[in-house]
């Protein structure tokens, strides 16, 4: 886990960052041409000084009463100085700024001192910086409550998920929410519908389970009792069992079907899919390959697995004679033959009042197809049922077109 | 869907018991199929971890295993891929809760020769694992030798040293219907009613096109042609 941040936090530093680099640019860039401005006008200065000085020298003015201005250096004809040179007709040496003026074989030069300029640039930048610091802060301060203020409805949206009691599964309101916060809301909301959904399937599932598992096993504890007294048989002990296990298979297969969200898709060969699933049944069972040695589609595995039990249980349950299954480009089928007027019934624990089957078969086949995105298709002519399943054209399922491959 | 397998074996090799390890941790269940497995004369070690099933199975040597996936201390299918890498080539069979077509596909891919699911009829088991420890010693019922080919006719598995050879259904249906016939010609008139089975309309040439696809894939000389009469197998 990495260390808890905020988005306040991060957009208030990215932002100070900013402003802070853009007005240390805007400042150098001022303080570079002000000092250009200091330059300037110190040096007019020192020109007109100069010029008047050398006037007063001519005139016979003492040079000690001549006046100079702040941090100015005079020097007469080739009177010590302390720049190198004679800085003709004005210049500037690494240290000092000079100005010369000449007339009539007299020489007058004004410097003034690189620090003492120094000393006067700095006083003015002082300003810039001053102003700064104050903005700053105002800028942070006021980025750090914006983006607070912004993000109040996700603080809200989090409050209210968190507030709710642990059986609320109704949506969330997205109508006063922020676009960004939308797709959020909304992704919520398609889990809570399937959680929801999940949530029905397995109480009803309980409910009917309970109730479809008494009759077997009062049916058992009949048999067992009769045992018990000396009279029934082991055999009909075995047949309570034999049928309270194939209701709890088909339950358990059932509740799988219902659960389909939680379908593994990935390529599949019909082929030997469909081989492994009838080695489970007896060889009365015949199967055809449709002459591919591969037939791969999109699906989940064990959910068709399960479909196929189910179909074929069903052939041979009520169907009379042998079970043919058939896998055909992009098709899956059952055939088998039935006593006139068959019908399929789909309901759940629907079935015939004679019939010995659970009722869940179809169901459970009708579920699994519509969760794997496959078309089921079932015709009864005559005496011949088929039921088939079709992979391809399933849009938006999760199974999708059959390619075929031949390894020979 | 079982009853097939129980009716073949059952009461068929009652005489010779067969030494087993049980893994089963369950203590209710393991005792009452143990005891099954005892009354019908074999000896059997019941042990419930992986731990007890690994010391056993180094000390002991067995003719089938019958192993539960899910143990207090390991799983199973990690077992048996252990003992199939120490090229361990015991018969194994899986007996499991776990009823998806995937759990079974991992199980057999892991080296199990047989897979049943609970609740299971403890006889059932016991004809399973007879049949798997027959098919170590040599062929087991169903199975026949042709040339280099061993051909297991209830299962519709063809291999060839050992490894399978995939036919089509109707390749099988052609190379099963020679197999009846053995050392007899077999007309090319009853291969196609063969044929027939899968569909109404064949072409005129199917039966030469499927004897070419199966001498293809099984070796061109194990199927022989008699010109104007048939085809047989030696």
């Amino acid at each position: 886990m990495t260390a808890e941040w905020t988005l306040v936090g991060r957009l208030a530093r990215r932002v100070l960052l900013i402003v802070v680099i853009g007005w240390s640019l805007a400042m150098a860039l001022g303080l570079w041409s002000l000092a250009h401005e200091i330059d300037e006008s110190l040096d007019q200065g020192l020109e007109r000084r100069a010029l008047y000085a050398l006037e007063l020298i001519r005139a016979g003015v003492p040079s000690r009463e001549i006046p100079l201005g702040e941090g100015d250096v005079l020097r007469v004809d080739d009177a010590p100085a302390p720049w190198a040179g004679d800085g003709a007709a004005g210049g500037t040496t690494l240290s000092w700024h000079v100005y010369r003026a000449e007339a009539a074989g007299l020489s007058v030069e004004i410097g003034q001192s690189s620090a003492f300029r120094r000393e006067e640039f700095w006083e003015s930048a002082g300003a810039f910086l001053v102003v700064m610091i104050p903005l700053v802060l105002v800028v942070a301060l006021t980025v750090v409550l914006t983006v607070r203020g912004a993000l109040g409805p996700a603080r809200r949206l989090a409050e209210a998920i968190a507030a709710r009691d642990a059986g609320d599964l109704t949506p969330l309101s997205a109508a006063a929410l922020p676009g960004e916060l939308r797709p959020m809301a909304g992704a919520m909301n398609d889990h809570l519908l399937r959680i929801a959904r999940l949530l029905s399937a397995e109480r009803s599932f309980a409910a009917n389970a309970a109730h479809e598992l008494r009759t077997p096993l009062a049916t058992a504890r009949a048999e067992t009792a009769a045992l018990a007294s000396g009279h029934g048989t082991v055999g009909n002990v075995d047949r309570a069992l034999d049928r309270l296990t194939r209701i709890v298979d088909r339950l358990l297969q059932l509740a799988r079907a219902e659960a389909g969200d939680a379908a593994r898709v990935e390529p599949v060969d019909l082929v030997s899919l469909a081989r492994h699933v009838l080695a489970q049944f007896p060889p009365t069972v015949a199967f055809d390959d449709g002459d591919a040695p591969r037939r791969m589609v999109r699906t989940d595995a064990d959910l068709l697995a399960i479909l196929l039990r189910n179909l074929v249980d069903n052939a041979i349950e009520h169907g009379t004679g042998g079970v043919r299954v058939r896998i055909g480009p992009g098709t899956l089928a059952v055939e088998n033959r039935a006593p006139p007027g068959t019908a399929l019934r789909t309901g759940r624990f629907a079935r015939g009042h004679a019939s010995r089957g659970t009722g869940l078969g179809l169901t459970i086949v009708a579920t699994i197809a519509q969760q794997l995105g496959l078309t089921l298709e079932s015709s009864v002519v005559g005496d011949r049922v088929r039921v088939a399943l079709r992979f391809d054209g399933a849009a938006g399922g999760a199974a999708s077109a059959v390619s075929e491959a031949q390894d020979c | 869907m079982t009853d097939f397998s129980r009716c073949k074996f059952r009461g068929l090799y009652v005489a010779s018991g067969m030494r087993i390890l049980f893994v089963e941790d369950a203590a209710e269940l393991g005792a009452a199929v143990a005891g099954h497995l005892r009354r019908a004369g074999h000896a059997v070690d019941l042990v419930a971890t992986r731990d007890e099933a690994e010391a056993a199975w180094d000390v002991a040597t067995y003719a089938a295993v019958l192993l539960d996936l899910g143990l207090p201390d390991g799983s199973g299918l990690a077992l048996l891929r252990d003992r199939r890498g120490a090229r361990d080539a015991t018969p194994v069979v899986i007996a499991t809760a776990l009823d998806q077509i995937s759990d079974r596909i991992a199980g057999l891919d892991a080296g199990a020769d047989d897979y049943v699911v609970k609740p299971y009829d403890p006889g059932e088991v016991e004809a399973r694992l007879r049949a798997v420890a027959r098919r170590a010693d040599g062929l087991s019922g169903s199975e026949v030798a042709v040339g280099p080919l061993v051909v297991d006719r209830a299962r519709a598995r063809v291999r060839r040293e050992g490894v399978e050879i995939r036919l089509t259904s109707r390749e099988w249906a052609v190379l099963d219907a020679l197999i009846s016939a053995r050392g007899r010609i077999l007309s090319r008139a009853a291969l196609e009613d063969r044929l027939f089975a899968f569909d109404e309309e064949i072409a005129g040439n199917a039966v030469e096109v499927y004897i070419s696809r199966l001498r293809s894939k099984i070796g061109r000389d194990l199927v022989e042609t008699r010109r104007g009469l048939g085809y047989s197998l030696p």
